[in-house]
């Protein structure tokens, strides 16, 4: 179940495995929840070229709908032909594949596309511009899928994950999932556990590559944070066998609402083996039971 | 041009202190202009004891927070004109008059005078400021246009009719066919929702979602539809307004955009020397003079130096040297600090003519066309060319280029035996002392080069060795034998006579750790080589016996 005062105060990365697995269309969903709750948030979106490119293609994005006051960053090519009639309060520095991007405030209701350029360091730049002048505390971020370390560019951040299920793509979908509930469960190392004897604290990610500079007698492996970690399912499984993963901090995850289609969500939930924050998970909110 | 000078010099770390605060200025800065102009140099000198003088006038730090903050926040405005700027371009255009304009509030009456640090384009800034929450926000307001305010009352009301009309309709669906929208787009239901009233109802339309599911969304009625088609009507309205409102923006910004050019060098100019003149005090700079034709240093600061000797713990000793003659010959042993030297004289000279004053008492030179290095630098390499190859190549480029300049060469000819390497030095710097237009100066360590009357030769002072003797720890590790070297070391510069034939290579390679053995028997080879050309036995004490 979605608990919506989880998220004011944050910021929120909306993000997913794959293209159109329903994050926009879930952002819209908790931009008017929070605003009937009488919060504002910031929307903005982590992009990516091909996501550019379906823009400058014509492809149809979705829209997402606004409410007067809340704070937009967007390229200005989309604010002008938005309907939000929009109060510009600052560009971001760098220019992306469409031109300037803008934080701007919408001075009426109305639906703007959200666009960005690629790379964390203009969302850090961003989101410091929007605490450090007040303009939102809650910050919801519609990520580039599959692009799960822009949650850690923030330090109040978190992550909700969206996921679309069907029966051609259901056992993919669980590994997926029961991948991710293992690397949300990650304990935090404290700091006396940093440069024993017996933990190694991986100086980048976790990959394939990297795996192999683990010591043998090494136990417990520390990590920045679970988006560090690259490996595939199995490779994951394998390793939390022998040895122990921690992080330095641990990112929450506000939910994981899974659309599903030609199969039922308790099914589903079901077949999704029993790990702790198993609850995240849960039905589309645009389908009813 | 410059570029084995500066790269040698380590100027860049200096620099980037002196970095200005807004981005026309940095950019000016990035640049790395040296200037070979003397008026130039005494204007951007000029400007520096003027904001200085002002800033002690006045130390009003608050006032000079206000500066720091506005040059920051002057944003890039396009340069070229447009027929129509875009809105983020008009935004940045307020932005900058904006900030500008408080700069000159917060600047003295004698600094707007000298730097035309005075509000410019005030018919674009008062058409700018119409639009916008605060002075820097913009937005194309209502006041632009006569109906504009018309057109966005109606469409907000339309808005607000069609939410209206919307919730009426989804009251509707929700009473007949017991579906919550709940404010969403559209509604997932189980196929036990649809019945037949539901397929026949005109409030919705059906799309299969999968086989037991239906997406539900509420379809356009008559009144939704007729409102939609007038807010589109009243959307493109308010966007032909804007586009000429825009349009008329544009007009206004490009009459003043040779005034806001101007801003923008005035700018330049005082943040540069803003930039210079708040260090002064911290660092003790000082107004190079140009007049001189003997480039003379007192105390002179490398600063690059003298923080890695803080960072260490060592002492540093700024450098006096004055160079009497046109070509100068510098003589001292390893660690002696004439590569130091060398770079302290490049660095003074690129500072100075890159406008900026200097980390000395004083500091006398004049305005160079070159400055050049012939020398090694770090992590330099040639494909195809050998040590002396290289060597070679860097001094015929300086050759052939530099008709006026200054010319440090460091160890020039070391790659090469020792007996050639003499002749070959001897020969260049009997071929530019014969130069008046260039100031040449070479450090060696090679002490048989010819001795010619109209060359000034100089050395380090070195190694004080009975005080290091005295001192020396066997068992020190290798960073306390550098202090103690550091310590007993002399880094002034002396008139060098030519009978002074002390050698610190050894007492230094003995103070580093070298085999005691080593050291004897390359003392012994020394004093019979003495003995063989009846010059006086060096006294080179044993630091280990």
């Amino acid at each position: 179940m979605l608990d919506i005062n989880a998220f004011p105060g944050r910021v929120t990365c909306i993000t997913g495995p794959e293209k159109n697995c329903g994050k926009t269309q879930f952002m819209n969903y908790l931009v008017q929840k929070l605003v009937r709750k009488g919060h504002a948030p910031a929307v903005m979106t982590a992009g990516y070229d091909g996501e550019a490119r379906d823009l400058l293609n014509g492809t149809k994005k979705p829209s997402v709908y606004i409410n007067p006051g809340t704070i937009v960053v967007t390229p200005e090519r989309f604010l002008r032909t938005s309907t939000i009639f929009p109060e510009i309060l600052e560009v971001v520095p760098g220019s992306t594949s469409l031109g300037n991007c803008c934080i701007a405030r919408a001075q009426r209701a109305g639906t703007v596309i959200l666009a960005s350029g690629e790379g964390n360091s203009s969302i850090t730049w961003t989101l410091t511009y929007l605490e450090e002048n007040k303009l939102a505390h809650t910050v919801l971020i519609d990520g580039a899928f599959n692009r799960i370390t822009q949650v850690s560019a923030w330090h109040n951040s978190q992550l909700v994950y969206v996921v679309r299920v069907d029966t051609v793509n259901v056992k993919k979908t669980i590994e997926t999932l029961t991948r991710l509930l293992m690397l949300l469960s990650l304990n935090e190392a404290s700091p006396e556990l940093i440069d024993t004897e017996t933990t190694f604290t991986m100086p980048d990610v976790l990959s394939l590559e990297t795996i192999h500079a683990i010591p043998e007698r090494i136990k417990t492996v520390i990590l920045k944070d679970f988006t560090r970690v690259f490996l595939p399912y199995r490779e994951l499984k394998s390793l939390l066998s022998e040895k122990q993963l921690m992080v330095l901090r641990k990112i929450p995850c506000a939910g994981i609402p899974v659309i599903v289609r030609g199969l039922s969500f308790k099914d589903f939930y079901d077949a999704v083996p029993d790990l702790p924050l198993k609850e995240l998970i849960f039905s589309n909110p645009y389908q009813d039971s | 041009m410059h570029d084995d000078a500066w790269s040698f010099s380590q100027i860049d770390t200096f620099l980037q202190k002196l970095t200005p605060l807004s981005v026309w200025a940095k950019d000016e800065h990035a640049k790395c202009i040296v200037y070979t102009d003397r008026k130039k140099l005494e204007t951007l000198y000029d400007d520096i004891d003027a904001v200085f003088a002002s800033l002690e006038a006045s130390p009003s730090s608050i006032a000079q927070d206000r500066i720091s903050y506005h040059l920051k926040r002057l944003p890039r405005i396009p340069l070229t004109e447009k027929d129509t700027y875009e809105i983020i371009e008009l935004f940045q255009f307020k932005k900058f008059l904006t900030n500008f304009r408080a700069i000159c509030h917060e600047i003295t009456p004698d600094i707007a005078e000298r730097f035309a640090l005075k509000p410019v384009a005030r018919e674009a800034t008062a058409l700018l400021e119409q639009g916008g929450s605060d002075a820097e926000t913009f937005f194309l307001a209502d006041s632009y246009h006569p109906s504009l305010p018309e057109i966005r009352k109606r469409i907000v009301i339309v808005q607000e009719l069609i939410s209206k009309a919307k919730h009426t309709r989804d009251e509707t669906i929700l009473e007949q066919f017991d579906i919550a929208l709940n404010e969403r787009e559209f509604v997932i239901v189980d196929t036990s929702h649809v019945t037949e009233n539901l397929t026949a109802s005109p409030l919705v339309n059906l799309e299969p979602y999968d086989d037991n599911h239906f997406i539900v969304k509420p379809s356009l009625n008559a009144e939704l539809i007729k409102l939609e088609q007038e807010l589109e009507k009243l959307r493109n309205q308010e966007q032909l307004v804007e586009q000429e409102v825009i349009t008329e923006l544009s007009k206004v910004i490009n009459t003043s955009l040779t005034e806001i050019h101007r801003a923008i060098e005035a700018i330049i100019r005082y943040d540069r020397a803003r930039a210079c003149a708040l260090f002064i005090t911290s660092y003790k700079l000082t107004r190079p003079c140009l007049s001189s034709n003997c480039l003379t240093l007192h105390d002179g600061r490398y600063i690059p130096c003298e923080e890695e000797c803080t960072a260490l713990g060592l002492a540093y000793t700024p450098l006096t040297i004055s160079l009497q003659k046109n070509t100068t010959v510098l003589f001292g042993s390893n660690m002696g600090g004439k590569t130091v030297a060398l770079k302290t004289l490049l660095f003074f000279q690129l500072l100075a003519q890159c406008g900026f004053f200097v980390p000395a008492r004083s500091f006398e030179t004049r305005v160079y066309k070159h400055i050049r290095y012939v020398g090694e630098l770090y992590g330099e390499r040639l494909t195809g060319l050998s040590g002396f190859g290289f060597e070679i190549w860097r001094f015929n480029s300086v050759w052939s280029q530099v008709d006026d300049g200054l010319i440090a060469f460091d160890e020039f000819a070391r790659t090469t035996g020792s007996h050639e390497a003499e002749a070959l030095l001897s020969a260049v710097v009997d071929a530019y002392r014969k130069k008046p237009a260039i100031t040449s100066i070479f450090a060696t360590h090679f002490r048989g080069i010819e001795r010619y009357t109209d060359v000034y030769y100089i050395k380090m002072k070195g190694l004080n060795h009975e005080q290091a003797v005295a001192c020396l720890d066997e068992h020190a590790p290798l960073k306390d034998r550098l202090m103690s070297i550091n310590q007993h070391m002399c880094y002034a510069v002396c008139p060098d006579t030519g009978s002074d034939i002390q050698s610190d290579a050894l007492a230094i390679a003995d103070m580093l750790g070298a085999d005691s053995t080593i050291i004897r028997a390359a003392q012994t080879i020394i004093q019979k080589r003495n003995t063989l050309t009846n010059e006086n036995a060096g006294k080179l004490p044993c630091a280990s016996s």
